[in-house]
Formats: structure tokens, sequence, C-alpha cells
């Protein structure tokens, strides 16, 4: 996710403080992780430097966080490139799980445990989650809906490794 | 019970008003109980109608036992006939003011008057009678109700008997109406068994397969009762009220079928048998029958087809392959039928033969549509390659071949039925000298029409001159008659026709008559042990038995006449005067009368002129069908009867496979609509459902034919007559049942069409 | 926790094939239990065999202190019909009579009357929000509004437990959200447990715990250290 971009985005509403931003970003996508002022004002100076937002008045005391931002057409076209560009898919093919369970089958562990321990982790996540869907707004659910897909994903990994697990031992041995 | 009533509540509801395709299944079963009842009614009024021709035939016959204080009416049986119709003439004269009178009859008719069946006056006021009034000059002067003539269509006329009429035949009668008990012959009342059961038998597995339309469908709806809770006895109840349903309501469109038919079917003349409509009533404890006995059924087979399904709420599902079916119990079902019918019980005619016969028929009978089914099934799961439309109708029975083999266990007991009667019937027809031929032995054709008569000596002459004149009439031969006796025994006696050369020459077509020439037929003396030379007496009959009249000697030289028809009735010897044995001249003279072939209407203007010649005895050859005995006349009766229900039968047989291919292409509509998605041609389809009913119509062929000739066999042997199978009639009767299952197939393409209309995919 | 319902060493033959062999869990009252595993690994056959449906070669299956295989018939249709409810993939509900009617079967099984167990299924069908099919027939509604009335009917008597055997697997993903929470919902708010057959992680993600089963067999991840 470049929050640089959502940051642009925010922007396009109109011009913020600072503070502004963080607190309607964190509304929005900072269900997990909410940003840090530190990394709001980084990016903030980054995108300046790159003549996509500009400083609009500074309010009386200074600071930084009395600082109004808003986007410039730079930051506008920039915007537009960015959302019509696609995600590129992200392929963990060396991801953490798939090197413990090679791992695993290669000092004699039982790979199958690794899997169960795994699937018994992402379905507790993926309960959470799915609570939090239930009791939350519809941008709550979207965003849960989101992460429930993507750990959903890896279980069927999980599952079709687990199913071919003895095939996978066969080649991890040669 | 409410637990009861709300089960049958649910059964009624599925049953009824369930979105398209279950009103079409209700209306399916409903129509095909409704034609099963409308059948059974129409076989319950068999009975009634029977009953009533035979009690109207009573009250019309003449009881000649004195009464005292009565004075006898004289009646003389008269009738003629009028294009091959006989015509019942009844002439009766009173001996006192209270002389009986028959039935319809208000009072003794003139000479002039006459009583006219409804039937012969509107013959008569037709236009087509013009031949026929001459023979009718009385004035009609009433007309005989309904209860007074046996058969609709009878002709029949009361007329005043002339007061000087005083031939032998005068029948003294002291009271109409008889009470007799009719005995049916042994041999008729088998056939008359064999035909209800071979006719019943398919009507009530008919209502089976009715009530089991779209099987899967009602077990898979029947899964889910059970999966929400419904036990085994509630879905039992459910089943039952559901079948109930269309059950009774086709007792109802039977019902009311019949009423909107029976005024049809007594208008419909069948093989000139006639019904009025009131005689048309169901006898009423077999009423009773049939409104018990249909209902039951329905509910029994619905029971016997969950046994398996129900035991598991997941259904059909875990059926995947069907259980084997059992051989045995259905071997044993036949043999048990046979071997009612080997066993000697009871004497002939007596009730035990009776039911062992119904009995053991009846099983045999049950035993196609019970075997068809594992034959189908044995024989099907042999069955490999072939082309697509053949390896998809294979594949198809392999899976389930019971649904079918059940409807053509239909068709296949009614095969069955028909080939055993008709062997037994082509049997017993040779028995009773209805054979083929007309008389065995005595094959060749008259080469013009004829006619014959027989007149006193007296007027001969004149007859034969007034005869001559009538149109058409070609010539008249003049022939006397006399009896030659080896050893004077009664039962041994040769006859002889005495005719001069003129006549012998046109009649038999000879050449070179000389008087005192001898003729006879290739065999006939030979055959009955005379032999050239032989000294014979000529006799004559007295009341004692014979007498002699004087010696005659059968001649060396007798000529051989090829045209084999006699002169007379049954003479084996044709001489011309001037060889004519002694005594032979003073007994009447019979006449023969060749005609016109060209004018059939001649036989009508000879009875004209001889209407009202006193003394005399004509009969035609176009009249042949009137000289059956009565014996004959029954049988063809029975036979008749149960030839027009087979072919009933075959019908309604038709019927059902047609529901089940409807049903078939219903119940598998997706499918089949994938397969032409995909691009199966439509034809292959089609052929692939044609297989699919020909092969097990193929096999009931195989099985029927077996057991239709195997139980004309055995109940042969118990009347000790040799089986005559008539592989024509078998023929024609397996042609039809093959042509029925291909014209079913042709009625159900449009179904199919529609159905693999690739839309279809997209339904529910 | 005692459980309600519980399953020990159960082992089923299709022919040759094994289904189950040796497999066992537990629901405890108003638990919603996931079962899970790769198709043909016998999660269908373990749960017809909890619901009584299916009779196992061996093994016992326990409900409410009773063994399944010593009732009767009879006892086993009531128990389906007042402690048990199912929702299926499909193909559970009666075509030929209406959703309302649909729903209220089960009560007419039991010998409710007509009216009351109509009155009850409109409230249910309300409830699930799809009170305005009522009048149509399965065949006339879409797959989802079925779904709802399927899972209607299964809590229409107030079941102990729910099974319900891949409840989301006809429909697309919204409409098995919606599917799967009112079920889980309608269950908790009346203390039904839920034993759910799926292959779908974002439906087992509404249990409070999974069974796996493999081959068979079953492996519950709390046995995991």
């Amino acid at each position: 996710m470049s929050i640089g971009h959502a940051l642009l985005g925010l922007l396009e509403t109109g011009p913020r403080h600072g503070y502004d931003l963080k607190r309607v970003y964190d509304e929005h996508f900072g269900q997990d992780r909410p940003l840090a002022y530190g990394q709001v004002y980084a990016t903030l100076s980054r995108l300046l430097k790159n003549g996509l937002v500009e400083e609009r008045g500074v309010e009386a005391g200074g600071g930084p966080e009395r600082k109004r931002y808003a986007i410039t057409d730079a930051g506008v076209t920039d915007l537009g490139a960015w959302l019509v560009t696609p995600e590129n898919p992200q392929v963990y093919l060396q991801s953490a799980l798939y090197t413990k369970v090679v791992l695993a089958l290669m000092s004699g562990r039982s790979a199958e445990e690794v899997l169960d321990v795994q699937r018994a982790a992402h379905l507790r996540t993926m309960r959470e989650l799915t609570r939090r869907k239930q009791g939350g707004d519809l941008a709550d659910q979207l965003i849960c809906d989101h992460a429930l897909f993507h750990l959903e994903a890896d279980l069927r990994w999980l599952e079709l490794t687990a199913a071919r697990l003895t095939e996978l031992a066969k080649a991890v041995a040669e | 019970m409410s637990g009861w009533r709300s089960d049958l509540a649910i059964g009624v509801r599925l049953a009824v008003g369930g979105g398209r395709t279950s009103v079409a299944r209700f209306v399916l079963s409903t129509i095909g109980v409704g034609i099963a009842v409308l059948v059974l009614l129409m076989a319950a009024s068999v009975g009634t109608i029977a009953g009533n021709r035979d009690d109207r035939t009573m009250a019309q016959s003449p009881d000649s036992t004195p009464i005292e204080g009565v004075a006898p009416t004289e009646m003389v049986w008269d009738g003629t006939s009028f294009r091959g119709q006989r015509i019942g003439v009844k002439r009766l004269r009173g001996t006192g003011p209270d002389s009986p009178l028959p039935v319809g009859v208000p009072r003794m008719p003139a000479a002039d008057e006459m009583y006219v069946s409804a039937a012969l006056k509107e013959l008569l006021d037709s236009p087509e009678s013009e031949l026929l009034r001459p023979r009718f000059p009385q004035r009609v002067v009433g007309v005989l109700p309904p209860e007074a003539v046996a058969d609709p269509y009878d002709l029949e006329a009361y007329t005043g008997l002339r007061q000087d009429y005083a031939e032998g035949d005068v029948t003294a009668v002291y009271k109409f109406g008889v009470t007799y008990d009719r005995d049916l012959q042994p041999e008729f009342l088998l056939l008359l068994l064999l035909g209800v059961v071979a006719l019943l038998v398919p009507v009530f597995i008919f209502v089976a397969s009715s009530t089991r339309i779209a099987g899967a469908e009602r077990d898979r709806r029947l899964a889910a009762l059970r999966l929400v809770g419904g036990d085994s006895r509630q879905v039992r109840r459910i089943a039952a009220a559901e079948t109930l349903v269309s059950a009774l309501a086709g007792l109802v469109v039977g019902a009311v079928a019949f009423l909107l038919l029976r005024p049809v079917a007594a208008s419909v003349r069948l093989m000139g048998v006639g019904v009025y409509p009131s005689d048309v009533v169901p006898s009423w404890w077999l009423v009773g029958v049939i409104v018990v006995a249909v209902p039951a059924l329905a509910v029994l087979t619905a029971q016997a087809a969950l046994r398996r399904t129900i035991i598991e709420p997941l259904g059909v599902v875990r059926f995947s392959r069907p259980v084997r079916r059992r051989v045995v119990w259905r071997l044993l079902l036949v043999a048990a039928g046979a071997a009612l019918l080997l066993v000697e019980l009871g004497d002939e005619n007596s009730d035990i033969w009776a039911v062992r016969i119904a009995m053991g028929t009846t099983l045999m009978l049950v035993g196609v549509p019970v075997l068809l089914p594992v034959v189908v099934e044995r024989v099907v799961s042999r069955l490999r390659g072939g082309p697509p439309s053949w390896q998809l109708a294979v594949r198809r029975l392999q899976l389930d071949s019971g649904t079918s083999a059940r409807v053509i266990g239909g068709i296949a007991v009614v095969l069955a039925g028909a080939i055993a009667l008709q062997a037994l019937l082509f049997s017993q027809a040779s028995a009773v000298g209805l054979g083929q031929t007309d008389q065995p032995g005595r094959t060749g054709a008259v080469t013009e029409p004829m006619a014959r008569g027989w007149v006193g000596a007296d007027g001969a002459d004149e007859i034969a001159e007034l005869l001559s004149g009538v149109e058409g009439v070609e010539w008249v031969a003049r022939f006397t008659t006399a009896d030659l006796s080896a050893d004077m025994n009664e039962n041994n006696v040769l006859g002889v026709a005495i005719a001069s050369c003129a006549d012998i020459e046109r009649v038999y077509r000879v050449a070179d008559c000389a008087d005192g020439d001898v003729f006879t037929w290739p065999n006939a003396l030979a055959d009955q042990g005379y032999a050239p030379g032989q000294r014979l007496t000529s006799i004559e009959w007295t009341e004692n038995g014979m007498a002699a009249l004087g010696e005659w000697t059968l001649p060396t030289e007798v000529r051989e006449i090829a045209v084999e028809d006699s002169m007379g009735r049954s003479e084996n010897l044709l001489v011309t005067p001037a060889a004519a044995p002694p005594g032979a001249d003073d007994r009447g003279v019979g006449l023969r009368i060749m005609m016109d072939p060209s004018n059939p209407d001649t036989i009508e203007h000879l009875r004209n002129a001889t209407f009202d010649l006193v003394g005399t005895d004509f009969y035609f050859d176009g009249n042949m069908g009137a000289n059956v005995t009565e014996e004959q006349e029954t049988f063809l009766t029975i036979q008749r009867g149960l030839l027009i229900g087979s072919l009933f039968t075959l019908m309604l047989a038709g019927v059902s496979l047609l529901v089940l291919a409807v049903e078939h292409i219903r119940e598998r509509r997706r499918p089949l609509a994938v397969l032409a998605a995909s691009g199966v041609p439509t034809g292959s389809i089609a052929r692939s459902l044609l297989w699919q009913i020909g092969v097990p119509i193929g096999l009931g062929v195989v099985v029927a034919v077996a057991t239709g000739v195997g139980l004309a066999a055995l109940v042969n042997r118990m009347t000790n007559d040799p089986l005559l199978v008539d592989w024509a009639g078998v023929g024609v009767m397996t042609g039809a049942a093959a042509v029925l299952g291909v014209l079913v197939c042709l009625v159900t393409l449009p179904f199919l069409r529609s159905a693999t209309r690739v839309e279809s995919l997209r339904t529910e | 926790m005692t459980p309600i319902l519980s399953a020990t060493d159960l082992r089923k033959t299709f022919g040759s094939t094994p289904a189950l062999d040796g497999a066992g869990m537990s629901v405890a009252a108003g638990e919603v239990v996931a079962v899970m595993g790769p198709s043909g690994s016998g999660k269908s056959t373990l749960l017809h065999c909890l619901a009584g449906i299916v009779a196992p070669d061996s093994g016992s299956v326990v409900y409410a202190g009773r063994e399944l295989s010593a009732m009767t018939d009879k006892e086993r249709s009531a128990l389906r019909r007042g402690a048990f409810g199912f929702v299926f993939q499909f193909g559970q509900l009666v075509p030929e009579l209406s959703c309302l009617e649909n729903v209220a079967l089960p009560m007419r099984l039991g010998g409710t009357k007509r009216r009351v167990a109509e009155a009850r299924a409109r409230e249910w069908l309300d409830r699930l929000e799809v009170g305005e099919v009522g009048a149509k027939r399965p065949g006339e509604v879409s797959g989802g509004q079925g779904q709802r009335v399927a899972v209607a009917r299964a809590l229409v008597t107030a079941p102990k437990v729910v099974f319900a055997d891949e409840p989301t697997g006809a429909l697309d993903s919204l409409n098995g959200e919606q599917v799967m929470r009112l079920l889980v919902e309608t269950a908790r708010e009346t203390g039904a447990a839920i034993v759910l057959v799926t292959h779908e992680a974002r439906v087992a993600a509404y249990s409070d715990r999974e069974v796996i089963v493999r081959d068979g067999r079953t492996r519950s991840p709390e046995l995991v250290p």
C-alpha cells in the first residue's frame, strides 16, 4: 500500500492539516496499523519535494503541525495514474511458511503438524475478523472480507500442500 | 388420530397443486387410472348385457308344454334374408280369444298385419329395401318395444298366419316366456375364463404402472420428507395419500367417462352385435369391487415401490447400483401356474376345474410381467458396443430397466393372453367345424353363385319355369334323390342324385353325357368302402327305420366329376335317369339355380319370387352365414369378444407406453438438453429412445410368445385337442405390438424436441 | 462443558470404499463446530452419521445420553423433526410445497395444526428476511432466498443441533455471507449448536472451532499442543 498515494487521495477532497490527514486515514484504512505522526510528515515532505503537494497557509503558532497541505496539479495527475495502474499481484514464492514446511520435511519433523498449527492460527484470525465483521458497519465488513479472502487463499494453499505432502517429501529428499 | 389426518393432508397437498410438473404427473396418473376404470366398468357391464339379452330372448321363446284351459297360439317360424341380414318372421294364429301373445304384441295380428322391430321398420322405410318390400306386403300396425327384441339391430316381425295354412310345421304355443339355464359347454367356459383373465390382468398392471408415474421424482420428494423428520410409517402414509388422490380422481374420471360413453357404446355395433344403452349397467357388486380394488391396488403398488427407497432420508443417492433382482420366486410363480394346469383335479366343468384353470392361467400370465424385468435386466447387462444411440440406450437400460420393463410387461401380458387365446380358438375352431377351410376333404369352389330349393313333385315344373324367368337366373336344374344301402345299416347310407344329362352338363361342365351314365367325385366312393360292381339296396325311410325298395348294382364304370360340389346336399353319386335306382321318383324335386355372378341382387329377386310358395324350401349360397349352427354362433361371438378385448387392451398398453416415454423425457430433460447442447444430433437421441423402448419390447414379445404358446399347449392338453398355432395371427399380434412401440416413439418426438432445445438448460 | 452430541470411533464403508475410518467428534450445547477437509474425506458421511441419517458400521453416536443406533426409526425420525435441523447445499426443500408450507412441514409432521404451524413458519420467514416469498414454490425463488427458507425450516422447531452441509456451496459470496450470518446469528439466539460441514475457510470462520477430516479420520487442533 502506497501511503503517499493514499494521502494524495485524501487531499484531493480539500486541503488538510497533517493531523487531520492521519485521523481520516486511520478511520478508513488504519484498522490494523494506525499511521505514526512521523510517517505522515515524512511522507508529506517527500510529496512536497516531488511537487505533488504544496503548503497552503500556516496558521498562527507555526510548527509543522499547523501547516495545511493541498494537492498540486502534478499531484492530481500522479494520483490518477496510480489509481489506474494495477497492483502487482504479489507472489510469495519464498514465503516463510513454505520455508518452514520444507525445513520440517528435510529435518524429518512432521510437516503436517506445521500445516495444522498454521491452519489453526489462520482460522483463529479469520474468526476474529468474522466476529468484527458481524459487529461492524459496511466499511468494516469490506475491509475484513478483504483480509479474510487473503487468509482463505493462504489456507487453500495450505490444504493443497497438505494434500501433496508425500509428493513434496519425495522431491525434498532428492 | 390427528397425526394420521395431518399426514394424509400433506399427501393430498403433495398430489395436487404443486406447480406444472406435479400437475402433469397428477393428470397423467389420473387419466391412466381413469382409462382402466372405464375398461373395468365396461367389463363389469358385460354380464348385465348378456343377461338382459338372454332374458329378452327367453321372454320371447314359445313354450309348447300344454297348459290346461289355454287355447294355444299356433305359430310358424319363418324368415328370410336380405343382403346377408337375417330377418326373423313369426306367423301367429290364435285358437281362442285369449290365446297367448308374445311380449310387445298387444293383439293377435291378422294375416295382412304385422308388428316389426325398430330396426326392421327402419330398413323397410329406407330406399335400399326396395327388393325386400315385396316379401312384406303386410301393413305395419306396431313397432316392437325394446324389451321384445333381444338385440337393437335384430330384424324381426310378427304377422298373422293364414287361416288355410295347415302344414306340419305349426307349433302350438301355450305360453311365451321360458326359463332355462344356459349351460356353457366346458370348452366355451374355458375360453371365457382365459379371455377374462388375459384381459383383466393387463388392466391391473396398467393401474399399477399409472400410479408409479414419475417414481424417481417421488422418491426424492419422500426422501426430503424423511430428512425433516417424517418417520418411515408417516412417509408411507403420505405416499399412500398421494397415490390415493390420483386413484380416486381416476375413479371419478373413469366413472364420468363411462357415463358419457355409455350411449355412444350402445350405438356402436361391433361385428353384428349391438346393445341397448339401458343394458350397459355394471353389476353392483362388481362396481363395489372396482371402487375398492383400484385404490387399494394403487396404494399397494406404491407401497411396494417404496420398499427399498424409503429406508434412508438421503433417498436414492446411495442406490446408484440397484439390487440384483431375485429370479427364483418369479420362476416358482410360473411353475406353480403350469403345475395347476398340469395336475388332474376336478371333473370338466366343475367349480374346482374352473378355479384351477383360472388360477393357473392367471399365475402364468402374471408371470410375464414378473419375469420380464429380470429377463430385460440380464440381457441388457450383456449388451455392448454399437453406435452411440444404441450405447446411450443400453447404458440407460442397464441403470434402470425396471420402469420400462414394467410397462412393457403390460403389453407382453396382453400379447401372451392373445396368443394363447388364438391358439385355443384355432384348435377349437376345427373342433366345431369352423376351420380355415370350409369342409375338410371337400375343397374346391363352386364356380358360379347358386341357390338350391326343394319343392313338391307336383308343382316342380311350374316353379322351375317361374324361377327361370327371374332376373339374373341363368339355369334351373332339377334333380331327384335316392338312398342306397349296402347292409341296411342306418348310419351307412349312400346318397344319390338323379338328374338329366342337360342339367349335369350345365352344372358340372361335363361333356358328352349319355343317359345311363353314373358320376361320382374323386375318392367319394372308395373312401366310404364302395367298390364298382357292388350290389346295393335302394331304400326308403319309414317310421321304424328303413325299408328296401329294390336292388341296384354299382356300375363298373363310374365317371368322375372335377367340380367338387354336390347337386343337393350330401350325395356321393350322381346318376342319369336311365341308371336311376328303383323307387326314386316321388319324393319331391330338388332345384339347383345357377345365377349371373355379376348381378348380386339375383338372390333378392329369387327370394321375392319364392317367398310365398307354400311347401317349398329354398336356401341360397349368399346366405351361408346364417347357416352356421348355434354352437358355431356362440363360438364366433366369444371369438369376436375376445378379439375386440385384446385390441382394446393393446391400446391401453400403448397409452401407458406413451406415458412412460413422455415422463422419461420430462424427468431427464436436463441431461437430454446437455446432450443436445454438446452437439449430439436429435436424431441420435430419438434413436436411443426408440432402442430404449424397442429392446424391452423385443424381449417382451419373445417372453409373450413363449408364454402364450406354452399356455395354449397346457390348456389344449387338458381338453385333449391337438395344438395348432396360428403363426400368421401371432405375427400380426407381435407386429401390432412393434408398431405400437414405434408409434409411441413418433408421438414423443415433439416432446423430445422441446426438451432438447438448449433453452431448457435454463429451466429450474 | 459436557457435549450434547458425541461420536466415537465411527466406521462406515460404502461398497468397498471406506468413508469413515475411526472418526469421532463432539459438540457442546450452543457451539458452532466446523467440519473441514478435502472432497471425499468423509465429512458429509460424518455429518450423516451424527444426525442419524446413516447408520455407521461400527462406533457410537450419543445424543443427550442416548445411543442413536439403539433408537427405533420412529424415535430417530422424531429427533430429526424436533431436536435436529438440516440445511444442505440444495435439494432439501420439497418442490411441490410453497416456501411457507416447507417451513411448516416439520411441525406438521409432528402433528401441529396447520394454522399454528404456518403462523410460526411465517414469523421465521420474516426473521430470515424472506417474508415475501412465503407463497412461492422453491423453484420460483433465488438460490439465496431458497437457502434462507431452508435455514428457517431448520430452525423453526427450535432444534438443539443444526446440521449444515455446505450451506453456501451453491451461492455467490455475498449471498453466502448473508446466509451464514443469519444462520449463525439465529442459531446463537435460539441456543442451537451447529455442525457445519464446509471446505471453505471463510465459511468455517463462522465457527467456534474446527474439526479436520482427512481419509475418514478426524483430528481436532485442540489436541495439538
